[in-house]
């Protein structure tokens, strides 16, 4: 059958360790910005909702370099970054899941935002009513209301932290081991003459996953909603 | 006692409301939709704040623009039932019942969890999800976890008009027994004549966000000047009485007399409210012998009004007041005039159109 290569190994690794973190990292952040704003009225509001989307429209190699600008290690955060933790971010791993929670935030925030605009207020209403408090409304009510939402935007962000390209190769560069993901090796190979077969079966694989995590999300996102049967986002 | 005054304005509508109520169980807030009810139930919850006013309960002060006090809702210990319900979707009904039981926790068990259940006989739904119960069983659930919260008060915001009539009518002795039961203020905004006689002890009546009257039911209803919010379409004089006797079921008594309504569905010291339509009351000189009609009460005339239409209200008292309408010439032919002495006959028929058992 199909067999891996070591470098297609390597590669599948850190495209899912990085990934996974970012989802992970991105996860709590997402939420709390989608509530915000599917729920807040704060001054500013306009540009923090431009400021999550943005990385959707502009260029990701432009994403990459401010975050370059942002994070090397002679910049005042980059060196502030060093000084707690003893290392950098660019051209690192790490780097990389900076560059995917960046770049696929508004993915998720939109979708927990729709999800939670969608919940019948009246319910929230019902809870304080009985007695309970703000964060008790939001983990009781909200956020079990919100899970079909928080499912999908979860791997629709995977997703697109799999197939994050611009941004990652413009950050952290394409260091084997270290930042050469899936599509990073994909394009390495498309530069050297007489690899197709090698670019093909990268490609094979990609799609494979990104499907794999499109059907994971449908399957998960009907169950839950499932589950909810009777809520006004289901 | 509940005292609530409150201005709230919106762009299309202001409500401007001042009312007080001191005896009785059961408020009920009465009149067309869009009147301001539920804002009034709202504003008592704590989920809207009023621009200004003062609202309290039982010396409890929930609201006061001047002192600058707001309880918030969560701290208000209200049990708001919704017209919808408002069930947690992803609960199940144990859990939804539960949900406010936190509060009773440090707030003194009123209700415990079996006595609703069993009160409210929804222990077979226990393990259920809310999307799979019925419009009645869903408003119960949501009374149930009201009560389980263990509220100052309730507030019941039309619970029964998403049901219909059948489930009406199975509701109401459930929620006059839980009145009846935990003995709370509640606050219960409906626009069923039906409802109102059934439950609520006194009314206020809503018109375009203001009250324009208060008091008992049967003082509010019997009030000419109320007849067009309540959608009557003639006088009505309202009865307190009770079914005296099994062996006689037809029969029901008020405070002097007698009345006689034809059915045997209420049980021997049924409490009943009875409305007394004045086309339905016939003016007689002297007791009339060799008559269909069984209702005959003597009474004095305390008021004789000339109305728009050509017609006469006569105001009888017979230990309450009961209304009769009649032509202008019967007037003059039988000599009628205040103070003078008449009997009042009333068809036993028209009686049972609207006699409800007041269930508490």
């Amino acid at each position: 059958m199909f067999e891996l290569s070591p470098i297609e190994i390597e590669a599948i690794y850190l495209s899912m360790k990085i990934s996974l973190w970012a989802v992970l990292a991105g996860l709590i952040p997402g939420i709390a910005a989608a509530y915000l704003l599917a729920r807040k009225n704060f001054p500013g509001k306009l540009l923090f909702d431009g400021l999550i989307h943005v990385p959707l429209v502009i260029p990701p190699v432009v994403t990459g370099y401010l975050l370059l600008i942002t994070f090397n290690d002679n910049a005042p955060v980059g060196r502030l970054l060093n000084s707690i933790f003893g290392a950098g971010i660019a051209f690192s791993w790490r780097g990389a899941v900076v560059a995917s929670v960046v770049m696929s935030m508004p993915l998720l925030v939109r979708s927990v935002r729709l999800s939670i605009e969608g919940i019948d207020r009246g319910l929230e209403e019902a809870a304080k009513t009985l007695g309970a408090k703000k964060w008790r409304v939001f983990f009781t009510v909200t956020l079990p209301l919100s899970v079909p939402g928080i499912i999908t935007g979860t791997v629709l962000a995977f997703a697109r932290s799999l197939g994050e390209f611009g941004a990652t190769i413009t950050f952290v560069s394409n260091i084997p081991g270290e930042t050469r993901t899936l599509p990073v090796a994909l394009y390495n190979l498309t530069q050297t003459p007489g690899t197709e077969a090698a670019a093909l079966r990268l490609c094979i694989i990609s799609i494979g996953l990104s499907i794999a995590a499109i059907a994971a999300s449908e399957y998960l996102s009907r169950r839950a909603a499932l589950k909810l049967k009777g809520a006004s986002n289901a | 006692m509940l005292e609530f005054t409150a201005i709230k304005r919106y762009p299309a509508f202001t409500l401007d409301v001042s009312f007080k109520m001191n005896e009785g169980m059961v408020t009920g807030l009465f009149g067309r939709s869009g009147s301001g009810k539920t804002s009034i139930i709202n504003l008592t919850a704590g989920l809207i704040k009023p621009d200004e006013g003062y609202i309290s309960l039982g010396g409890k002060v929930l609201y006061d623009s001047r002192k600058k006090i707001n309880i918030s809702s969560t701290e208000r210990n209200s049990g708001y039932i919704f017209q919808d319900g408002r069930l947690f979707p992803h609960m199940t009904v144990e859990a939804n019942l539960r949900y406010g039981m936190k509060r009773s926790a440090h707030n003194g068990h009123k209700a415990s969890f079996d006595d609703v259940v069993e009160l409210l006989g929804i222990g077979d739904l226990l393990k259920r999800r809310p999307h799979r119960l019925s419009g009645g069983e869903k408003q119960r659930v949501a009374i149930g976890r009201a009560l389980l919260s263990s509220p100052d008060f309730l507030l019941m915001d039309e619970p029964l008009s998403a049901l219909d009539s059948h489930r009406k009518e199975e509701l109401i002795p459930f929620i006059g027994k839980m009145v009846q039961t935990f003995k709370l203020p509640v606050l219960y905004v409906t626009h069923s004549l039906d409802e109102l006689f059934s439950l609520c002890d006194n009314v206020v009546l809503m018109n375009d966000g203001k009250c324009t009257d208060s008091g008992s039911v049967e003082e509010v209803v019997s009030r000419p000047d109320n007849r067009e919010i309540l959608g009557l379409s003639g006088r009505v004089s309202v009865l307190r009485a009770s079914a005296v006797s099994e062996k006689e079921p037809s029969s029901i008594q008020f405070e002097d007399g007698r009345l006689r309504i034809p059915t045997s569905k209420y049980a021997t010291g049924t409490e009943l409210r009875v409305a007394v339509h004045s086309d339905d009351v016939t003016l007689a000189l002297s007791k009339p012998v060799g008559i269909s009609a069984r209702n005959i009460m003597k009474g004095t005339i305390t008021s004789v009004e000339n109305s728009d239409d050509g017609a006469v209200a006569v105001t009888v008292n017979v230990g309450v007041p009961v209304y009769a309408t009649i032509t202008r010439s019967a007037e003059s032919e039988l000599g009628i005039r205040t103070g003078m002495d008449v009997y009042i006959i009333m068809k036993t028929i028209a009686l049972s159109r609207l006699s409800v058992p007041f269930l508490h």
